[in-house]
């Protein structure tokens, strides 16, 4: 009898007080498996169940079973201990690529947008310049010069996300200062740099956070690509590149080698791909009850 | 030490004077003149209409006021002055001292004037974070006291909605509430009830009325609306293609129009009491900035136009603190 009326009260505007799970589908989905990875890199020391270094060569290239759960590899490493260990790299690769395009992207889209004129230009111009090679060329030719250290690798991914989410940035930031909002701010006195942190970046950072969660999954996966191409991570340091590219030397006859890896990098890729599309379908105000 | 100019007596000292402005655009076809030898004043306590038709030239005049002309816009000459002290040509920093503190905006859009992701009483209380570097907690409470004054209901809990949740009075009221913030000399309104239902907006003029009585706060007050003008002001200015071509006190004006334009905008207003078969409007449209015609600028719309509105016609003064630039004022020999 009360229930229904203590609904009613509460949210007067909405039919019920129900969740819509409908439209928190991909966001409920792409967080769980994106949690998942991230856990996973974060707690693999409490997680896996062996040492991902460990070798034992009387329980080599063994089939899944109750001891080790995915088998093991040529080495006789537990390939589940692996698999998860595997995520740290991957994860800290894409953690800070994604930081480094993000904060560039993101103060080069908003500077060019707010002072526009030569600066956009000049600006715009060099984002197109990078934006025109191959990113998997350019991330090889900056660790070329650079060196292949694991910090070189990250922040050449992330200079590949620059001219991205720069122009995301930049289209927003131009939406924005046509709203009479930001001219407001200035009948009230405030300047430049306040302007654009206070007026400009909150009413921007919605799609660039989508961008983020799609980079993410893509920063994972040139992490990948690099480490399978024996660019990235060396052995016997695990990552899901270079287990996969083991794994491929015994695919006839122990699948689960380079089945679980790809796996594994699947369902992360997947995850935060599904992840962004829930966040913009949370940012969209057109899709808001 | 002030020998020059000689003092008004208090109360009458003129918080605004702007005096000779003239404004002009850069524009592919050569220099456009949109604000030609404006002079308008307003003094302590008083609200000043400013009455014309869209590309008047009226609202570039109050930005001038704040230093905020479009880029491709300058001011060609005249004077600005604000309780005294000249603000052409202040370098920016200290326009910035200027606005939200000495003077105050309130747009026409209340709505689109708020930022959307911020709560309300952040932004009322904006202004005195900004220029009194009042700490943040502090300048939320203060903007729930300055919603209470402009009779917010609920103040406390309103505050901390965001702006979208408000309705279009609301959103009026909280502009309001944030211009009010440092307690400025002047406050400036473009269009503020234009967006407005019409129950709505003499709750809004009844509020800047009580402003003007509560803090002596001077009101320039933009508006197309002569319904508001005749409400609200004390003084009107009638701008037509950039420059006044009357001014006086609002009774004497409505009562007794001497330029054939307001003349023609006061037909041209629907009023309840007249019964009109059909809406009045006023012939043909305002000319171009580039286009003006040469003489008096309204006379290819004036209906009792004659030879002499070939020349621009000089303000005549018709009585105290009234004057029209039409050539039918001129004083008989």
């Amino acid at each position: 009898m009360s229930a229904p009326t203590t609904a009613a009260v509460a949210a007067p505007r909405s039919t019920g007080r129900r969740v819509n799970w409908r439209r928190y589908r991909l966001l409920a989905i792409g967080g769980s498996l994106a949690a998942l990875t991230l856990l996973s890199a974060l707690f693999a020391h409490v997680i896996a169940p062996y040492s991902p270094y460990d070798l034992n060569v009387a329980e080599m290239l063994q089939g899944p079973s109750g001891a080790h759960w995915l088998g093991t590899d040529e080495l006789g490493r537990d390939v589940l201990s692996r698999t998860i260990y595997a995520a740290r790299i991957s994860v800290e690769v894409a953690v800070v690529a994604v930081s480094v395009g993000l904060l560039g992207g993101t103060i080069i889209g908003i500077v060019s947008a707010y002072f526009g004129g030569l600066v956009d230009l000049a600006l715009m111009r060099l984002m197109e310049l990078l934006f025109s090679f191959p990113a998997i060329l350019l991330a090889i030719v900056l660790m070329a010069s650079l060196g292949t250290s694991i910090l070189n690798a990250m922040v050449a991914i992330g200079i590949i996300f620059i001219p991205g989410f720069s122009r995301l940035a930049r289209a927003s930031t131009q939406a924005v200062l046509r709203q009479q909002y930001v001219e407001a701010a200035r009948t009230v006195g405030m300047g430049d740099l306040r302007i654009l942190v206070r007026e400009i970046l909150p009413n921007v950072i919605a799609p660039l956070l989508v961008e983020a969660a799609v980079a993410f999954a893509y920063a994972v996966l040139l992490e990948s690509a690099r480490s399978f191409l024996g660019l990235g991570a060396q052995p016997p340091e695990p990552s899901w590149g270079n287990m996969l590219n083991t794994g491929r030397g015994f695919m006839a006859r122990d699948p689960w080698l380079g089945i679980v890896p790809g796996m594994a990098m699947f369902l992360c890729v997947l995850g935060f791909n599904l992840l962004g599309d829930g966040l913009r379908d949370l940012f969209d105000p057109h899709l808001r009850d | 030490m002030d020998q020059g100019r000689p003092r008004l007596p208090g109360g009458s000292q003129p918080v605004l004077e702007i005096s000779g402005l003239s404004i002009e655009f850069d524009t592919p076809r050569g220099v456009a003149r949109v604000v030609d030898d404006v002079s308008l004043s307003v003094r302590s306590g008083e609200i000043v209409g400013v009455i014309g038709e869209s590309g008047s030239g009226k609202t570039l005049t109050a930005l001038s006021v704040l230093g905020l002309l479009p880029k491709r816009a300058r001011v060609r000459s005249g004077s600005i002055r604000l309780a005294g002290e000249s603000l052409i040509g202040l370098p920016e920093a200290r326009w910035r001292a200027i606005r939200g503190d000495r003077v105050a905006f309130i747009p026409q859009d209340a709505l689109r004037a708020l930022n959307p992701v911020l709560r309300v009483d952040t932004q009322v209380g904006e202004p005195l974070h900004l220029h009194r570097g009042t700490p943040w907690q502090a300048a939320r409470r203060r903007a729930v006291d300055l919603l209470t004054a402009v009779h917010l209901r609920e103040p406390a809990a309103q505050a901390k909605k965001y702006p979208h949740q408000f309705s279009g009075g609301m959103q009026q009221r909280a502009m309001i509430a944030m211009g009010l913030a440092l307690e400025p000399q002047l406050l400036i309104a473009d269009e503020p009830t234009t967006a407005l239902d019409v129950t709505v907006q003499a709750q809004v003029l009844k509020l800047l009325r009580e402003i003007r009585d509560t803090y002596g706060t001077s009101i320039l007050f933009i508006t197309h609306d002569l319904g508001v003008v005749a409400e609200l002001c004390d003084r009107i200015y009638v701008m037509y293609a950039g420059a006044i071509v009357e001014e006086g006190p609002v009774r004497r004006i409505f009562a007794r129009p001497r330029h054939p334009y307001s003349e023609a905008l006061l037909r041209a207003t629907p009023t309840a009491r007249s019964v009109q078969a059909e809406l009045v409007s006023i012939p043909g449209q305002i000319p171009l900035p580039s286009e003006l015609p040469p003489g008096c600028r309204f006379v290819d719309r004036c209906s009792v136009a004659f030879d002499a509105c070939r020349r621009d016609p000089p303000p005549f003064a018709i009585e105290a603190g009234h004057t029209a630039r039409c050539w039918h004022c001129e004083p008989r020999p």
